[in-house]
């Protein structure tokens, strides 16, 4: 009983913290990955690691139907390799608001500091902010906001999903050089699939 | 006698490290395997085929052939898709296509030999297959209705089983002995249903269902039925646990949740050798093959 009464009063505190489950998405209710009861490891997390919780269902042979893989460059890329994993760019939790006053979609970005503004840790450019609000024109959708929006809404800021990090591609960098017409009002996972590590 | 215990503090170590020298080398009780340049990446299913491990990979878009010895590509063969489930019967290979949604054949030598069933053959998300010779029937797990499909040879459907009981079912093994058959469910934790093995007859019987609370599973996939026990390698556990297939109770596991040799980051199946009794597993983050000698025996 004491150590229901403990339990309880931990996940309830955990719950109201800043910088925890606020909103959960319908698909990822709080015991899909805690185990409240027996957990072997931290944050009531069974021993594991985040990208093997996400690729028990998101990835090859799990139950989602949204395919997802983490993110490498392609295997004839002149670059050095990376790995770039799910929690890099999206919070399990919730869909956070942007610096723009819009709230994000596909869980992208996370808070990480006080702001509460969802932002992405970059490889290279630091801590950015990142707005991803439409899937972009191929579902009739608007551009604005998109995955790379070549800064339609002139405010002088890179900050699509998959612009913000990037520097050295050779297009839809997160600054002005560059080519930003590559496939502009297509979808960039239309051909860059999640499911495919983004490699084309 | 002081002399001789002189003597012999000397010489005694010198013999005990000459032994040492002389003995052969501890055996390795887990062996890795599978990961070169052009090999595996992301190996998801795994069947037997002789001395012949079949495994998929979800990334390469190809089936692997792996010698169980070496763990070593002997060949491979592309898949216009991502294969999952793989089998082995008649000389053929058995793959489930899950981009094109059907079951397609392939000859050892890689060769595309069409699709189960006839050229249409049936719309299906083969997440899992399992083989019973004896009874000529291919089992499947088909992710797009939740269902079990059960095939002859030729690939024409014989029995499908549905039962409310099925939720998000993931892997399939079967008791060719008892007739049973082992359905991995992931369950719905909002829908208040856990992680369960359903255990079925043939016919699609419910006859009991093994507890994930209670063996300590929550994302069961691929298994391997063994000495009476099942075999069931869990996603996030990083672990293959060993069932007593009656009651449910954990018996042993195999492996942690890690990437070093031995240890798994997302195992998705595994296979017990007939003879060896060694596990076969689908390490699928550090994209290899696990090998855990004697791991399909008994304590």
């Amino acid at each position: 009983m004491k150590r229901c009464l403990i339990l309880i009063a931990v996940v309830a505190a955990a719950m109201i913290s800043p910088g925890s489950a606020k909103a959960l998405i319908a698909a990822h209710q709080c015991n899909y990955c805690h185990a409240v009861h027996g957990a072997a490891g931290s944050a009531l997390l069974n021993d594991t690691q985040a990208e093997t919780l996400c690729m028990s269902c998101h990835g090859p042979a799990g139950i989602s139907t949204l395919k997802a893989e983490v993110h490498l460059n392609d295997r004839n890329s002149v670059y050095p390799a990376f790995r770039i994993t799910c929690r890099t760019c999206h919070d399990p939790h919730d869909n956070g608001g942007n610096w723009l006053g819009g709230s994000n979609i596909r869980l992208t970005g996370s808070r990480q500091d006080a702001t509460g503004y969802a932002r992405i840790t970059t490889p290279n450019s630091g801590v950015r902010e990142v707005v991803f609000e439409s899937r972009g024109s191929t579902a009739g959708m608007p551009t604005l906001h998109s995955f790379a929006d070549a800064d339609e809404d002139a405010n002088g800021y890179y900050d699509g999903v998959c612009e913000t990090c990037h520097t050295l591609t050779k297009f839809h960098r997160n600054s002005a050089a560059g080519s930003h017409n590559h496939n502009t009002g297509d979808t960039c996972v239309r051909c860059h699939l999640h499911a495919s590590n983004f490699v084309k | 006698m002081k002399c001789f215990l002189r003597q012999g503090a000397v010489i005694l170590p010198v013999l005990l490290a000459a032994g040492f020298l002389f003995l052969p080398p501890p055996s390795r009780a887990v062996e890795t395997g599978g990961r070169s340049p052009g090999d595996l990446a992301s190996p998801v299913r795994i069947a037997e085929m002789g001395d012949l491990l079949i495994v998929s990979d979800y990334r390469e878009k190809a089936v692997f052939l792996l010698n169980k010895l070496k763990l070593k590509s002997v060949r491979s063969f592309p898949v216009k898709g991502a294969p999952l489930a793989v089998a082995y019967t008649g000389g053929r290979i058995l793959v489930g296509n899950e981009t094109e949604k059907r079951i397609e054949m392939y000859n050892p030598a890689g060769n595309n030999l069409g699709v189960f069933g006839g050229s249409r053959g049936n719309r299906i998300l083969a997440r899992d297959m399992a083989m019973d010779e004896r009874s000529d029937t291919l089992f499947v797990v088909d992710g797009l209705d939740r269902t079990v499909k059960l095939f002859d040879r030729e690939g024409t459907l014989i029995q499908t089983i549905m039962s409310r009981d099925i939720v998000n079912p993931a892997g399939i093994a079967i008791d060719a002995e008892r007739s049973e058959l082992y359905v991995s469910d992931y369950g719905d934790p909002s829908l208040k249903n856990p992680a369960l093995v359903h255990v079925f007859d043939y016919s699609g019987n419910l006859r009991r269902a093994l507890s994930g609370q209670r063996a300590g599973f929550s994302r069961p996939q691929g298994m391997s039925f063994s000495e009476d026990h099942l075999f069931l390698a869990d996603g996030v556990l990083g672990k293959v646990l060993v069932l007593d297939s009656s009651s449910g109770s954990l018996a042993k596991t195999l492996g942690s949740f890690g990437a070093e040799p031995g240890q798994l980051m997302l195992p998705l199946d595994v296979v017990i050798d007939r003879l060896t009794k060694d596990a076969y597993v689908t390490n699928n983050r550090p994209g290899r093959i696990e090998r855990f000698p004697g791991g399909g025996l008994l304590p």
